[in-house]
């Protein structure tokens, strides 16, 4: 398989902090990779370099094929990529329904005319968006709470909520901050299923960032460390087990 | 109590409640898109208004002129997207504000620079020849006697073309994808950004929109109280109206105009002895929503902000 990502020398600085020092790693085309370390390593920092977010000083990020310094979120998007956030960021004044159809927006190509008197072109789109929010819906076992406004919804739901907005896009590559944070671990157990099979059945290459092990280990084929923004690790789950400076990074070193 | 007169009032008060809704979308388009108080809104309808009329005084005909001055606030929309607003894109959200105050500086100082600061008389039956200004009975029957009601026709005139304008606005930002991204932007500028939506593209339309809109509130609005800085005061009758109806949400706009219309009319008739004589019109639409934001800080439709601790 070849690489659909490579992080080449990425170096992000805020003021005198060093968010990311010199990074560099790939990530093939259909593997789960996980990016892994202690708070504070520059992890979400990474995610928000790949998918633009934030302007690395120094470096580059290939993606399919494409060599950028910079790209902004929204070229990003229409690239392929599709994300979800640490702090969950969907549109709290919409429904469960209504936050998943806005992933759907780059397939929506009918003009404002059409759509609003619902002809033409834009009958067609709706049916076909519809469609798809449905089918993810009813992957993620949301049926029930379709209309809901999200804001009304648990935490661990949120998430889900999320990963079908990231989902619905068709996307190429998600990238997925911390999609188990705060769940109970029935929660976590039904989050790693969808997460493995949107992977091995639609083929969809993942980066994700977490903290659980346990979780990391089982279902990732790629793991790359980091610790006070450098890389100290980068391998398969069982290298990067035996790896002397993760397990120092995250059991600490005696001195 | 004379039920003719009654139906007077509360026609004429949902009447003029349309007009203040139509400039309250105003003010809820940009707070909904870009999270900021457009303190520019004012000068937008003087500025649009005020263009208008100098064309028609330079003889351009009613159409021409009404088409070149939309045209003139769309391109203002879309330059305030791109030179004052998008620099600002992530900000504080108080620097935002500032610049819309900034904004309204400067277009009052650049309508008086290109146009000039006179009071100029606006008389759309001049153009329009139907006969706007007399007052006519709507309704006259013989056999009814209450339904013989007196209603001005400019005022019909306006209320029809405020609530065909808020129609179509509502349509278009319900059903369509920009009304969807329009909804996200509110939302979450990150989030939408990180699905596609183009953030620059749905603040140059609502700019855009909102000028178009500032142009026919300023033009209905104008034709009362004359085009000059006074216009500037008839804007800030859509404050109480946004408290009323929630900074966020259209349909509040809408009612919220509404409510205001028919308060500050039946006020001014039935409770104006209370609070001691005429004139209270001016105040009353303020105390209303005043009473209304004990009850309900966020307003008729408004979001209500829940922060966990």
């Amino acid at each position: 398989m070849s690489d659909i990502l490579k992080v080449e020398n990425v170096t992000l600085t805020f003021g005198g902090v060093k968010a990311i020092t010199d990074i560099s790693f790939n990530v093939k085309e259909g593997e789960i990779c996980a990016v892994i370390g202690p708070n504070g390593a520059g992890k979400s920092s990474m995610l928000n370099v790949i998918n633009g977010v934030y302007l690395p000083q120094i470096g580059t990020v290939t993606y399919d094929g494409v060599e950028r310094r910079s790209i902004n979120p929204r070229d990003a998007a229409i690239a392929g990529m599709a994300r979800t956030f640490q702090n969950i960021a969907l549109f709290q004044g919409m429904t469960v329904l209504e936050n998943i159809m806005t992933g759907r927006n780059l397939f929506m190509k009918s003009s404002w005319l059409e759509q609003g008197l619902n002809i033409g072109r834009a009958r067609a789109e709706e049916k076909e968006n519809r469609l798809a929010v449905e089918k993810v819906i009813k992957f993620l076992q949301i049926e029930s709470i379709r209309k809901t406004p999200v804001s009304k919804l648990p935490y661990g739901l949120q998430k889900r909520v999320e990963l079908g907005r990231a989902l619905v896009a068709e996307p190429k590559i998600l990238l997925l901050d911390e999609p188990m944070a705060g769940m109970n671990l029935e929660e976590k157990a039904d989050m790693s299923c969808f997460i493995l099979e949107i992977n091995k059945e639609q083929g969809i290459t993942t980066v994700m960032i977490e903290h659980d092990m346990g979780v990391v280990m089982d279902i990732s084929d790629h793991v790359v460390v980091l610790d006070y923004g450098k890389k100290i690790g980068d391998g398969s789950p069982s290298e990067v087990m035996a790896n002397q400076d993760v397990i120092d990074a995250y059991l600490g070193v005696s001195h | 109590m004379d039920w003719v007169y009654l139906i007077e009032v509360l026609v004429g008060g949902l009447m003029s409640g349309v007009m203040y809704s139509l400039v309250a979308i105003g003010f809820v388009l940009i707070y909904k898109s870009s999270g900021i108080f457009n303190f520019a809104q004012g000068t937008m309808l003087l500025f649009a208004s005020l263009t208008f009329v100098k064309m028609t005084e330079n003889g351009i005909d009613f159409w021409t002129s009404l088409f070149i001055a939309a045209g003139i606030m769309v391109i203002f929309g879309i330059a305030t997207e791109r030179y004052v607003i998008r620099p600002l894109a992530n900000q504080d959200l108080l620097a935002l504000f500032m610049a819309t105050v900034g904004l309204a500086t400067f277009q009052e100082g650049f309508s008086q620079f290109v146009w000039d600061s006179d009071v100029h008389g606006l008389q759309m039956s001049k153009f329009l020849d139907i006969g706007l200004l007399d007052p006519a009975p709507i309704f006259v029957s013989d056999h009814v006697p209450w339904l013989d009601i007196l209603i001005p026709k400019f005022d019909i005139f306006a209320s029809l073309v405020a609530g065909s304008l808020i129609v179509i606005l509502a349509f278009f930002f319900q059903k369509t994808k920009t009304g969807l991204s329009l909804r996200a932007v509110s939302d979450d500028h990150m989030a939408a950004m990180a699905v596609g939506i183009p953030l620059q593209t749905v603040w140059a339309v609502v700019w855009a929109v909102t000028g178009v809109i500032a142009l026919v509130a300023g033009l209905l609005w104008a034709e009362r109280v004359s085009v000059s800085f006074t216009l500037i005061e008839a804007v800030m009758k859509a404050l109480p109206v946004i408290l009323i109806g929630g900074l966020t949400s259209i349909p509040g706009a809408i009612v919220g105009g509404l409510v205001i219309g028919v308060g500050e009319k039946l006020g001014e008739i039935y409770l104006a002895d209370v609070f001691g004589g005429q004139g209270i019109e001016l105040w009353f639409a303020y105390f209303m929503a005043l009473i209304f934001l004990i009850f309900r800080p966020q307003g008729m439709f408004g979001e209500k902000l829940i922060e966990r601790v």
